[in-house]
């Protein structure tokens, strides 16, 4: 059960703990049921919170439910009922999956980076909807299953507020993982990218008929900062038509092309 | 038989319909799997309404009822009440309550004989549901927790609590419900059972993700291995 913790009675026990040198972890459960008494604590002290952020590998009893709700989140209202999320999930936790979880193993995941296999996969719900969603797409994969090379079906999805620091590191740690299944150094030799992006002045309130609207592009910003970096290296590039301001990309990237993302984003970070 | 099906991805059947032994409710807008979850076993025996309550579509939550009679929140519109009137055999008894706590699938728990409801419900709101369902009814909480019709799963066979709930509490439950209880799951792994599954004598209908394990024992507590329409017992049981 959540309890609600008064943020100041927190940091004042912290402090006593490390008057004594404990080396106590922060217990910190910010949920949205205790925003009154959180509101007003945050007004009296301006406490810096402290939360560590541990990688784990993707744990098939614990993740279950988050991963289901992170892949709803990333495919929109519309798009995830058209999919089977429970074989989504399930694909997820058999696959190459890191998870970051702030309170422990037992916790549910704040953000998750997958790497499925496409081809031996090729039969699931998962791989029969991106076929369905894009015809160059499914053009692309069907090109891989005839001339032998290989495809990592890429999934990623963290909560809004994840810090982008912890991308890098994620890629990194997930990619090894990948190595060592596939054994003898290999990699894939493309990677498609499911990821999301949004209009940044949509209003949610105006049901204005769109054609009615003065056609002007609208400013697109988004949620995964290594969108713009994937962007840059993709070999194919796909958006979805906007859905009440969000709007679905996809990307098909080559290992290399993945990699010099992954630096760039690094170097980038490391300047803020 | 125990079925499994989802309302647009969602597993909690519970919340999108209402199961008894007279008639069914379900939300308007679902998928074609989810209905059929239905109309496959209940085929021509008892009603399907589909039906909207206070404009949502979370009839199940929002409603309470078993084979005399449905209680419907303030909230319902005239036009729902009058649906429901027509949808549902005459025998059923539809009595819209006023009371505070209006999602009375929460807060009541019922088979055809006996109902848990909500410590904090109003005097009126017992009486009617003596009247109208015909059952005894007791103030009870599922091991602490007062939304009753949350977190058990009751049919005339068997029911389904939580599964925090304490053995001594089990035992205190089933003696006053007069059924053989079961602490478990639903929806692989979460403990929301009366929200996450419905039933009557011889269907339930839980969500897609209900592992094997938890299947087979809502198959066992509720006796549904064999159980037919025409197999629910008529008789007047000896309290």
């Amino acid at each position: 059960m959540v309890q609600a913790i008064r943020l100041s009675e927190l940091t004042n026990k912290k402090r006593a703990n490390d008057s004594r040198g404990d080396d106590s972890e922060s217990d910190i459960d910010i949920s949205s049921t205790d925003s009154e008494t959180g509101n007003g604590s945050d007004q009296e002290d301006e406490e810096i919170v402290n939360i560590d952020f541990d990688f784990f590998n993707g744990n098939p009893d614990v993740d279950f439910h988050a991963i289901k709700n992170l892949s709803r989140q990333l495919l929109g209202q519309q798009e995830s009922n058209r999919v089977q999320l429970s074989n989504l999930a399930d694909l997820v936790l058999k696959s190459p999956t890191t998870t970051i979880k702030t309170d422990g193993q037992e916790s549910d995941p704040y953000c998750f980076l997958s790497f499925i296999d496409y081809k031996e996969n090729r039969e699931s719900d998962w791989a029969k909807y991106l076929h369905k969603v894009d015809l160059k797409l499914s053009t692309f994969l069907k090109t891989i299953e005839n001339n032998g090379k290989t495809c990592a079906l890429v999934m990623s999805e963290r909560l809004i507020n994840m810090p982008p620091e912890v991308i890098t590191p994620l890629y990194r740690i997930t990619l090894e993982d990948v190595t060592n299944a596939l054994g003898d150094d290999k990699h894939y030799d493309f990677y498609a990218i499911v990821s999301r992006k949004y209009e940044v002045n949509f209003d949610t309130d105006e049901t204005v008929d769109r054609s009615k609207k003065r056609v002007k592009s609208e400013e697109i910003d988004y949620f995964h900062e290594e969108d713009r970096f994937f962007e840059k290296y993709a070999k194919l590039h796909v958006d979805s038509e906007a859905r009440k301001g969000i709007i679905s990309s996809y990307m098909v990237m080559d290992h290399q092309g993945l990699i010099k993302s992954i630096d760039e984003l690094e170097e980038e970070i490391s300047k803020w | 038989m125990a079925t499994r099906t989802q309302f647009e991805n969602s597993n909690e059947i519970g919340v999108f319909s209402k199961l008894t032994n007279t008639y069914c409710l379900v939300a308007l807008g679902g998928s074609e799997n989810f209905y059929s979850a239905f109309e496959a076993e209940l085929g021509d025996a008892i009603p399907i309404a589909h039906t909207t309550i206070a404009g949502t579509r979370i009839v199940g939550r929002m409603t309470a009822g078993n084979r005399r009679g449905l209680l419907v929140p303030t909230q319902t519109t005239d036009q729902e009440l009058l649906h429901l009137r027509n949808s549902l055999p005459d025998s059923v008894k539809i009595q819209r309550v006023e009371e505070r706590l209006s999602a009375l699938g929460n807060v009541i728990c019922c088979n055809d004989y006996v109902a848990l409801v909500h410590p904090d419900i109003d005097r009126e709101t017992e009486e009617l549901i003596s009247d109208v369902l015909g059952v005894e009814v007791f103030r009870q909480t599922i091991s602490g927790n007062i939304l009753v019709g949350s977190y058990c799963a009751l049919s005339n066979q068997g029911g389904l609590v939580h599964p925090q709930t304490s053995i001594q509490d089990q035992e205190e439950l089933s003696s006053l419900l007069q059924v053989p209880l079961v602490a478990g799951t639903v929806n692989r792994g979460s403990s929301v059972v009366g929200a996450g599954m419905v039933v009557n004598d011889y269907l339930a209908v839980t969500g897609l993700d209900t592992t094997a394990p938890e299947l087979s024992v809502i198959e066992s507590i509720f006796r549904l291995q064999d159980a037919h329409p025409d197999s629910i017992s008529g008789n007047l049981r000896d309290t």
